[in-house]
This record gives structure tokens, sequence and C-alpha cells, in this order.
């Protein structure tokens, strides 16, 4: 195994000296890539005082590469399908080397406050959030209750 | 301890060591991977490898990065895209213009000042260097960087600090314990790091320790005898460890062992402070006397029976010292006094000066409009006189001859010309009289 | 040696690499639940190899992938009747220990590798004469 870059070693020190609040993130002891993630849903949306796991890790040639990011915990959202993908911008074409671990969690937890039904990757939940929003979004409170409150 | 089983030949040369110094093995050292001392300027930090910029550039939009970070960033996208352009990391700005300019040469200079560890502090360097510096460092100073050993013979390596014993120190020796082979210069380590076989004995209980474990058991020795904590204070008592505790919780002087520590170290601050203020004492009073030196001759003039009148009062110590501040308040008095004169002069002249040179402004500009009035004056003069003349050569010419019509006619429109021309001839002739 | 890439990641990548349809020699494989987050069952086809007893038949497998994929293999079980020395014929089960990519187990290797090292097993011309149960018929 090489040894770990400077800046991921910097990243994780960091992200647990002064952690982002309602954000946590804690790397695996065998494998400093592999990040166990937790965010809580943002206040005033349907995932309100959710807690979701996700994992995370980042590649070889991060960070000229993004991480890769997927959520455990089932949750209804257009932008995240069955298996936890998430669909995302910066996670895909617009990634960037001078962003990091803590805004790309930050930006996750953004798009948990404002999903984008038109930029969809579950089909079937956007088609659904177009049609009849506040039914969506009491599904994704139901999801939220059943699967990410302990 | 240890007998040499084959020694390679071995040729002590001062000159060789010297080769070795001047050519040491290049080791890039990888800046980024070094600790840092003090905690840096987060500006300094480069956005994608984190650390503080190495050789730093600048993009079109101004951002800078470290020049391997940005080389790596275009191989990227260029390998993502088949467009030429590439945006920058932190604005997203698209860049035209591949070519990178250098950054400011200040930039550098503190870069190469942040302070960091020796990158061979894992072996033991302890030296704290300024960036800039480090790699000269392990070239050619760091006592634990790998040189050439000084064996012409040998292609091995040796740490610099072991240089100086000036000889191959990769011959094969034997542990004389454990019978494994090693060479020399690893064969101290082994002995008291690892050797399982190599045994010593306590100096305290005689038992047989290995010799690896040694540092260890005198620690704990049940037999090793100690001092009492007052040794220092005047307590003779020595014993193990066991009968120590006993003795401590009696002994009236180890009771007293904090205190006594306390009052010492008041006591070493006292004095530190005290030499200092010592020290200080000695250097005003030197200038003092320098000062009294200088000023006797004027004192003994202006003030001596005052002078004399302290002296007979109190101690001489005290009257020197008294009359001499005394002098020098005076003194400092009458210099703001006379500062305080000088500038009330200096005053009282430029407003004395002032007031003269507006007068004198007013006086010229009187002079000024009477001369423009006496110009004018002139001027109706003069046109007048020249009409006049003008007026009496017609008249004479039309009584001289009427014939000649056609000239009459010419000097006609001639004087209708004239006359304003004339006007500012004249003028212009008047300026070059006055 | 680089970062190593954990289970769900990997799985992911095969996963995309399966629904692009990138595999090659007619080998295609896919979750057999797409709402299980685990993504631990997953379904394999392999086309026969022309040529052979198997020319023109689809078999299909159930592959399941535990908890230490891929650090230890797969494990892979015919649903497809077929006559193969390394599948138990009661079960459809392949046996580790006689396929060589599942016995020699390495890190890199993944479930398109397991499907191609099973194609090219029916291909060799030991095998080519096995008699074949009927087409479409499953193990129970």
């Amino acid at each position: 195994m090489s040894a770990l870059p400077k800046r991921i070693v910097k990243e994780t020190e960091r992200l647990m000296a002064e952690p982002v609040p309602g954000i946590s993130a804690v790397p695996h002891e065998d494998n400093l890539r592999y990040f166990d993630v937790m965010i809580h849903g943002p206040s005033q949306s349907p995932y309100e005082s959710g807690v979701f796991k996700l994992e995370l890790f980042l590649p070889d040639d991060y960070p000229m590469t993004p991480p890769k990011i997927r959520f455990l915990t089932k949750i209804y959202h257009p932008n995240i399908d069955k298996l936890g993908r998430i669909c995302l911008d910066v996670l895909k074409s617009n990634w960037s080397p001078a962003l990091q671990i803590r805004t790309i969690l930050l930006s996750i937890q953004a798009l948990l406050g404002a999903p984008n039904p038109d930029d969809p990757l579950a089909n079937d939940v956007a088609q659904r959030w177009k049609e009849d929003e506040q039914a969506a979004i009491q599904t994704a409170r139901e999801w939220t209750r059943q699967y990410a409150m302990a | 301890m240890a007998t040499p089983t084959s020694s390679s030949p071995r040729r002590p040369s001062s000159l060789q060591a010297d080769a070795a110094l001047q050519k040491p093995q290049v080791n890039l050292v990888d800046l980024r991977a070094l600790e840092y001392v003090d905690s840096y300027d987060h500006n300094l930090m480069c956005a994608i490898c984190h650390s503080p910029f190495v050789n730093p550039v600048r993009l079109e939009c101004e951002h800078v990065f470290c020049q391997r970070c940005v080389n790596d960033a275009m191989s990227h996208q260029d390998r993502d895209s088949r467009v030429y352009s590439i945006t920058c990391p932190s604005c997203r700005r698209r860049i035209e213009n591949r070519a990178i300019t250098p950054v400011p040469k200040i930039l550098n200079h503190i870069l190469d000042d942040l302070c960091v560890k020796c990158p061979l502090e894992y072996l033991g360097c302890p030296e704290v260097k300024a960036r800039g510096d480090i790699q000269d460092h392990v070239n050619k100073y760091c006592a634990y960087a790998e040189v050439k050993c000084p064996s012409e013979s040998c292609l091995l390596t040796v740490l610099r600090k072991d240089l100086d014993e000036q000889r191959c120190l990769h011959s094969v020796m034997k542990c004389e314990d454990c019978e494994s082979s090693f060479m020399e210069r690893d064969l101290e380590i082994h002995r008291s790091r690892h050797c399982e076989v190599g045994k010593a004995s306590c100096p305290d209980c005689n038992a047989q320790v290995l010799l690896r474990d040694l540092v260890g058991h005198i620690e704990c020795c049940p037999d090793a005898t100690f001092p009492c904590n007052a040794a220092e204070y005047g307590c003779d008592f020595v014993a193990r460890r066991e009968t120590l505790n006993e003795h401590l919780k009696t002994c009236p002087l180890a009771k007293f062992v904090p205190f006594l520590r306390m009052q010492n170290e008041r006591l070493e601050a006292h004095e530190a402070a005290l030499k200092h203020l010592r020290h200080r004492n000695s250097i005003l009073e030197t200038s003092f006397s320098t000062i009294q030196e200088t000023l006797s001759p004027s004192t003994n003039l202006i003030d001596s029976p005052s002078s004399s009148a302290a002296g007979s009062d109190t101690g001489p110590f005290d009257s020197t010292a008294h009359h001499l501040l005394c002098l020098h308040e005076s003194l400092r008095e009458e210099v703001n006094r006379v500062s305080a004169a000088v500038s009330e002069v200096d005053a009282k002249a430029s407003m004395m000066v002032m007031n003269e040179s507006l007068r004198i402004k007013e006086d010229l500009s009187h002079a000024n409009a009477a001369i423009g009035n006496m110009r004018m004056q002139l001027h109706w003069l003069m046109s007048a006189r020249l009409q006049n003349q003008q007026r009496v050569a017609m008249i004479r010419a039309q009584s001289s001859g009427d014939g000649l019509g056609s000239s009459t006619d010419a000097g006609g429109s001639n004087r209708s010309v004239e006359l304003p021309v004339r006007r500012l001839s004249d003028s212009t002739r008047q300026d070059t009289k006055l | 040696m680089g970062a190593k890439v954990p289970r769900n990641f990997r799985l992911l990548e095969e996963l995309e690499k399966g629904e692009k349809g990138r595999g090659a020699e007619a080998c295609s494989y896919g979750l057999s639940d797409g709402d299980d987050l685990l993504m631990s069952n997953w379904n394999g086809t392999i086309l026969g190899p022309p040529h052979s007893a198997h020319e023109n038949r689809i078999y299909s497998l159930n592959i399941h992938c535990g908890e230490n994929y891929p650090d230890s293999p797969p494990t892979v079980q015919f649903v497809s009747k077929i006559n193969l020395p390394c599948v138990d014929q009661r079960t459809g089960k392949v046996e580790p220990s006689r396929l060589p990519c599942l016995f020699q187990w390495k890190r890199e290797n993944t479930m398109e590798t397991i499907l191609i090292e099973l194609r090219r097993f029916m291909a060799l011309p030991q095998h080519k004469k096995l008699p074949q149960p009927a087409e479409g018929t499953t193990f129970t």
C-alpha cells in the first residue's frame, strides 16, 4: 500500500478537529481512503431530524478525480437512486481539485434541502415530485421516519 | 565485545572522506511531505495539494497553485474533455492561455522562510530549518543523511555522523552472544535493542538480564538503591525502594522538599533579577559620571552656592546625584524656555514678514494700475497727434494738385485701412519703448 | 499498488460496466434485486460458445457476493442445467476448487472474469463431447 498523500491526511485531520455541524466523516482503520459518513437532514426539509449513513471513497487519483459517494440509508429523493447513488454535478463533470470532502458533503446536505426533479437520477421519484409535490414530500417524510431515525 | 570476522581492506584516508562530503548523494526532498513546525497563513496553502505552495505559478485569473498541481489538473481535464481550454480549479474561469506566469518573488521568499523539520527526523535528526535551506541541509550537513562509505573499495553508505570514524563500518562482525552477523554500523543497535541472548548483570541485584532489557530492569529492580528525596538538603539516607518509601514517610527533610525547592526557585529568580538591576545601575552610574564630568566646570560657575549648600546638607553620594539631577532639571527647563522663546520669535518674525509683504504687494498693484492708466493716456495722445499730422498732410496735398484723381482715390482707401493698422503697430512699438 | 477499492464501490463499478454492456464475449450480468443496497445477489448469463454442445444455448447463473468480496470470491451457481466437471450436478453450484479463477482468486478478478472463464471452460476440447441435459431445464 502506497503512503497516503499528505492532502488526504490533512483533510482527515481537519474533519476530525473541526467537524462540520450536522456532518461527520470517520475513516476506516484498515482503509484510510474509505470513510463512514453521517449527514443530518436539513431542517425545513422532508428529511429533517433524519440521520443518513453514507460511504465515501477517495480513488487513487483523488483530488484530480472526485470522491465516490453513496447513500447507505434508503432515501426518497429525485436525485438519489435506489442504490444510493447521487446525481450531483460537482461529483461528476463539475468536479474541481480545489473542492474537498468537506465541501462535497455540504453540497449533498444542500441537495437534500433543495431537490432538483429536472435533473433526475431516480426517474419515478422525479416524475412524482413534478406531478404531485405534496404527496412526494409526504413519502420522503415517511421514508425518513422509517429508515433514517434510529 | 565484538570481533571482526572478516575485514575488508580498509584504508582510512581523510581525502576519501572529504570526497564523500563534496559529492553527496542527491536525494530530492519532497517539500510536500515535510512537517511544518509552525502554523502558516492558510493563504499560502495550495488548494489542490493542501500544502504550502511548491514552485507556485499563476493562472490568467490570478489564482496561484503549485506548478505540479496545475500540470496534474490540466492533464486530467485534457483526458476528460476534447476542448483545448481548461478551467481554473478555484474559480472555474476558462483559461485560454496555458502560459502560466511566475508569482512575485516575495511569495517565494515567504515560502522559503517557513520552518520545517528535517525529513530524516525519523532517524534522529533534531534539526529545524527554513524550507529553502532543507535541501542543502540534507545534501551537505545533516548528520543522519546517507553518504558514501569512506572506504574506497566499499560501495555501501554510512550516516554522515559516522564518517568521523574514517573507516569502513561495513565489515561483517558477529554478535558475541547470539552468533548472528551484522555490519559493524548496525551491531551496536542490535546489541542494545534487539539481541535475544546477550546478557549483563544488574549492578544492584546481580541478576542476569538481557542486555536489551537492562535499562528497563534498572528502573524497576527491587534491589536498586536510591538516595532520599531530600539528599540535596542534607539527608544522607540511602536505601532500597521499599525501605526508602518507609523513610520518606518519616523524614522531616523530605517533607520540606517541595517547600525548599520552591524557595530555591524564588531565590534564583530574585538573584537573577538583582543581577539584572545591578548591571543597569552600573550603566546608569557611568553615564552619570560622564555627564558630571562634562558639566562640572559650568556648574561651578553658575550655581556653586546652591550646590555647596546641598553638599553640606546631605551625604556625598546623595548630594552629587541630587545636585546633578537638579542641574539636569534646570538645564532642561532652560532649554524648554529658550526653545519656546525661539519659536515665539520665529512666529513673530514670520508674521511681520507676511504683513510687510502684503503691504508691498498692495503697493505694487497700485503702481501697476497707475502705469496702465498712464499707458492709456499716452496712447490717446499719440493717436490724436498722428491723426492731426495726417489731416494736415492731406489738406496740403489737396491744395497743391487736384489733377491726379486716381491718386486721391488710392490715398482715401489707404487712409481708411491704415488707421487701425497704425494703432496696432503703435502699441507694439510703445511696448518696446517702455 | 494503489488505493484498495472497498466492496460496495467495486460492485458499483462492475454494475456500471455490466449496464453499459461493455462486457465482452457474450457474457452479461446485473443485479437481481435493484433495490438491494448491499448488492449481494447478481444474475449472470452466458451464451454457449459456438462449435460446442452449448452452441446457441443461454445459461443463466446466480452469483452471490458476500461481505468479503472482492477479497474472497463470490459463490456461483448455475440456474440452467449444465454438465461440466466443475458444476455440482445436484445443485448447480460451481465448485471453487475446480475452477482456476476461483481457486486462485485475486482481488483484481471480477464477476466478468468468472463468466468468461466458465465460457472458455465450456469450449475446451475435452468438455465438447460431454452429453448435455435438455435445453431449458433448471436445477431445483
